[in-house]
């Protein structure tokens, strides 16, 4: 009876009948193996089988199958005992028996136990954890194929829990599940996010199904699924489709035959705009087993002949569960092939040009050696979810569902905001920012310029560093603020007014006079949060700064919307300082405050000193050149007076030009004049009397400045030679920036 | 028992966030650099402008640095002076609560919390011996130069500097050292 109740499939029975036995007859060895298949077949209580399977070898039982070798062997992979289990491999492997061998694929399992041995003690560069999702995501029953939804509000999958019950947890006193607490309740359901928890599930829908789990979700309003009605063959479902109207799901509509084949299909996600969909099939032609497939949509509700992923991604074992993440540039599955440690593991490849890479393991804090499957991610790769079936402390039975959580790097990023606001007669003028910092690089993402109105600005720069804030107005550089953001800096405050005035000679606008008023700054550290006891807001504040970024790079930069994920990823972020460089160099964010110390004993000027509480640069007024002006660097303003022939007295006209230019230069201790006079070349040194008088007229001109109250500090004589025939009788004055 | 979808519209969470921020925006003056960054930078800086006979120093070649009491600097001093020469020379650093602790120092740094016996008994323990070659710098410790130690920074952002103790331990001071300092004493304490 016990017998008929095993091949029945009703192991919690068989298991009761043949340990009844068992009492009666100890030294069985038919018993005991028969009662280790039973307990292999047990969702929550594989390990039990390993005292029955251990008598089987010590007292060397030669009238069951050998096959109790590689079940052992099995059992001791699954609990991680990866060298005793191969050992077990081999014996069974090079057992001489007349029995026939029931496993064939023992080379295979040798294979996955060495991966286990190396998965195991490679430590996770990524700080990643897994865990368990709590009650009432799982149950006792099988919870399976968690689809998460691109903005991580709410999450699918599948549970064979009674629907109208709630007893979901029945601890672990059981091998198998009474026949009164089984359940033949399928569905599909919806649990919404509710901060780190999600909130209680709900059946999505209502039918006869021997199985039925989502395969990938849009928006909530169209879903993929697998479908097995009783009136399929067993393991024979489709693939189908379903989209809500009116806050219901439509009744499912199956894919068609390019899809759909008459073998089966495990696993479907739709990706790239919905213009591909990715599947599993062990439909004829592959490689072997189930293989990945992708086909093309073609109109509104067909697909193209489906292609092979080809020999790099499919292997002669089982790839199923395809989830290819929003960048379309990742795949993700399950394989139970030779990268596995044992059962199904997720493998991550990504795409190189138009080729997939060799597949990778995503490692021993995701896999075990029983089977994971089901992966899905949300887009910032932040929560990712996936089935196992393991059988460990966290488990609560059958197949559960888990999360893997990457958390993100706090404390790399500081906002740095505040007014910046230039002002020319009393209107606010529409500036840009230049940010580099002391490598000179230049920091465009993330760096968003002054609003024209109330001059708010916003950037989010990494901190340990120094940077030089360029002020620009129409292509002049106006000003320059140096600020150095401490290390765990998450906020630095700046607020900077200037005042522009236009500096006019002659009749028109040469440049500007820019007056900063005072500099304020407030900058806030992590370490005063927390000596306030405010642990918890920094973490709710970085939330919300990450979300903050999202909306302002959603409204202004599509490409930093892209890259937002990065921020988070240390090995892409090479803006970040290195903390695991060793190199020799010295902390570059002290240079400047140590550069500065020492030009104020250099210069022995103590005032650099006492403000060095102030921002670096900070340095008073500044002139400014129109950038439009032909003229070279620095020079604002140039004039050329000319002389009526042997005559050295300056004209009227060019008197009243020099009474402004005069007056330009007593008002400015920034400027200075460069008065020259040309002469021709002469290889003796000798001044002609054409230079002589050319010399007097210089004279002429420095004397009338001079009475003028010109300083004589303010100008720089300088002689050239006469080159082109504008510089004769002249007297070139240029003013230019100190 | 079905439920529908919905999402939280865009204004609505904005309103959220602007709460978040309004709410955690904590207000916290502080200066670029902060005082013990500053502080550090004096240090390293009075280093480079101040003489040490050669054989103040050992095989290694080492400039000491010992920090002599509570030290106020954290992780600060170690991070700006790593991998940083004076003079060809790299830093060490120390720290102690006793002169014992700290010997073959170059420079020692008194912090603040000593009373003026100690500091008087500290200087007297340093420049017992006729070469010790010790640049003693006080934290803002009153009358610490009268008490024979030969640099103590100010709150105003300078120092006072003794130029007596200074020879007395065999130190050449730069003169540029002697123009920033807000005050020189110039006579021996003994």
């Amino acid at each position: 009876m016990a017998d008929i109740a095993y091949q029945e499939g009703n192991y919690f029975l068989a298991l009761e009948k043949y340990q009844k036995v068992e009492i009666r007859d100890m030294h069985s060895c038919e018993l005991k193996y028969k009662i280790a298949k039973c307990y292999l077949k047990s969702p929550f209580k594989v390990k039990e089988a390993l005292p029955y399977l251990k008598y089987l070898i010590q007292n060397d039982c030669d009238d069951v199958a050998v096959d109790y070798l590689y079940f052992y062997a099995h059992v001791l992979q699954l609990q991680h005992n990866y060298i005793e289990a191969i050992n077990y491999y081999n014996e069974y492997l090079e057992n001489e028996t007349t029995l026939k061998k029931e496993f064939d694929d023992v080379e295979l399992k040798i294979k996955q136990c060495e991966n286990g041995i190396k998965l195991g003690s490679i430590q996770s560069s990524s700080s990643e954890t897994t865990a368990i999702m709590d009650i009432p995501i799982n149950t006792s029953y099988d919870e399976s194929a968690p689809i998460i939804s691109k903005r991580d509000n709410f999450i699918v999958f599948s549970s064979k829990r009674q629907v109208d019950s709630y007893n979901y947890v029945y601890g672990d006193q059981y091998a198998f599940l009474p026949k009164d607490l089984e359940s033949a309740d399928r569905d599909i359901y919806l649990s919404y996010r509710k901060g780190v928890q999600f909130s209680h599930p709900y059946p999505q829908f209502d039918g006869d199904y021997r199985e039925i789990y989502p395969l990938y979700v849009e928006d909530g309003s169209y879903m993929l699924l697998y479908i097995e009605y009783p009136s399929d063959a067993i393991d024979k479902g489709n693939i189908y489709e379903t989209k809500v109207k009116k806050g219901r799901w439509q009744k499912p509509k199956k894919l068609n035959s390019k899809i759909n084949s008459n073998h089966t299909e495990k696993g479907a996600i739709i990706a790239n705009n919905g213009t591909t969909i990715y599947f599993s099939s062990n439909r004829p032609g592959g490689q072997g087993g189930f293989d990945l497939y992708k086909s093309i949509r073609v109109g509104k509700d067909d697909w193209s002949k489906p292609i092979n992923l080809g020999p790099t991604i499919n292997g002669p074992n089982d790839e199923v569960f395809p989830y290819v993440h929003n960048d379309n540039k990742t795949l993700y599955y399950s394989t139970n092939g030779i990268l596995s440690m044992g059962g199904f593991d997720i493998v991550k490849s990504t795409k190189e040009g138009a080729n997939w890479s060799r597949p990778k393991n995503l490692g021993a804090h995701v896999n075990s050696p029983f089977n994971e499957m089901q992966f899905s991610q949300i887009p910032s790769k932040r929560y990712s979810y996936f089935t196992s079936d393991r059988q460990d402390q966290q488990s609560v039975g059958g197949k559960d569902i888990y999360a893997i959580f990457k958390p993100v790097h706090k404390m790399k990023r500081a906002i740095v905001t505040g007014k910046i606001k230039v002002l020319k007669n009393g209107q606010s003028l529409p500036i840009t920012l230049l940010v580099k910092d002391n490598s000179n690089i230049t920091y465009k993402k993330y760096v968003y310029d002054p609003s024209p109105d109330v001059g708010k600005f916003f950037m989010i720069l990494p901190p340990s560093k120094n940077y030089s804030i360029i002020i620009k107005y129409n292509d002049s550089e106006l000003y320059t603020l140096n600020i150095d953001l401490p290390k765990d800096t998450y906020r630095y405050q700046l607020d900077k007014e200037f005042e522009l005035k236009e500096i006019e000679v002659f009749n028109k606008v040469v440049g500007y006079d820019v007056i900063p008023n005072e500099t304020r700054f407030e900058v806030t550290t992590f370490d005063e949060l927390k000596n306030q006891n405010q642990e918890e807001v920094t973490d709710a504040r970085y939330d919300a700064l990450l979300m903050l970024m999202e909306m302002i790079v959603d409204r202004t930069d599509k490409d930093g919307l892209a890259n937002l994920n990065d921020l988070d990823d240390p090995i892409k972020d090479i803006s970040l300082p290195n903390t695991s460089n060793t190199s020799n160099s010295p902390d570059p964010y002290y240079t400047p405050l140590l550069d500065l110390i020492e030009k104020a004993f250099n210069e022995a000027d103590p005032s650099l000193l006492t403000s060095l509480d102030s921002v670096r640069g900070d340095q008073g007024d500044k002139v400014v050149k129109v950038p439009s002006l032909n003229l070279k660097q620095n020079v604002i303003v140039e004039e050329r007076y000319y002389f009526p022939e042997k005559e050295f007295d300056i004209s009227t006209e060019n008197k009243l030009s020099l009474n402004e230019l005069s007056t330009f230069l007593k008002e400015r201790d920034n400027i200075v004049l460069d008065v020259v006079w040309f002469s021709s070349e002469d290889e003796n040194k000798t001044l002609s009397s054409v230079d002589q008088l050319n010399e007097m007229r210089m004279n002429s001109i420095l004397n009338y400045l001079a009475a003028k109250g010109v300083s004589r500090w303010k100008y720089h004589i300088k002689n050239k030679t006469i080159k082109t025939s504008q510089d004769n009788a002249c007297i070139l004055l240029s003013v230019r920036i100190k | 028992m079905k439920k529908h979808f919905q999402d939280i519209s865009f204004k609505k969470l904005l309103l959220i966030i602007s709460g978040f921020i309004f709410l955690l925006s904590i207000e916290n003056a502080h200066a670029q650099f902060d005082e013990y960054e500053r502080k550090a930078a004096m240090v390293n800086t009075f280093a480079k402008f101040v003489n040490w006979p050669t054989k103040a120093f050992k095989e290694n070649n080492k400039l000491v640095l010992g920090i002599l009491g509570d030290d106020p600097f954290g992780d600060v001093i170690d991070n700006m002076f790593k991998n940083r020469y004076v003079n060809g020379r790299q830093w060490e650093i120390r720290r102690g609560n006793s002169i014992k602790d700290l010997k073959g120092s170059h420079i020692v740094f008194m912090t603040q919390g000593f009373s003026n016996d100690e500091i008087k008994s500290l200087l007297s323990e340093i420049y017992e011996k006729n070469n010790s070659f010790v640049l003693t710098i006080g934290d803002n410790i009153p009358n610490f130069c009268k008490n024979g130690g030969i640099i103590n920074l100010t709150p105003n952002g300078l120092y006072t500097l003794n130029i007596v103790s200074a020879n007395k331990a065999q130190l050449t001071i730069d003169v540029k050292l002697l123009n920033l300092a807000s005050d020189i004493i110039p006579y021996d304490p003994d």
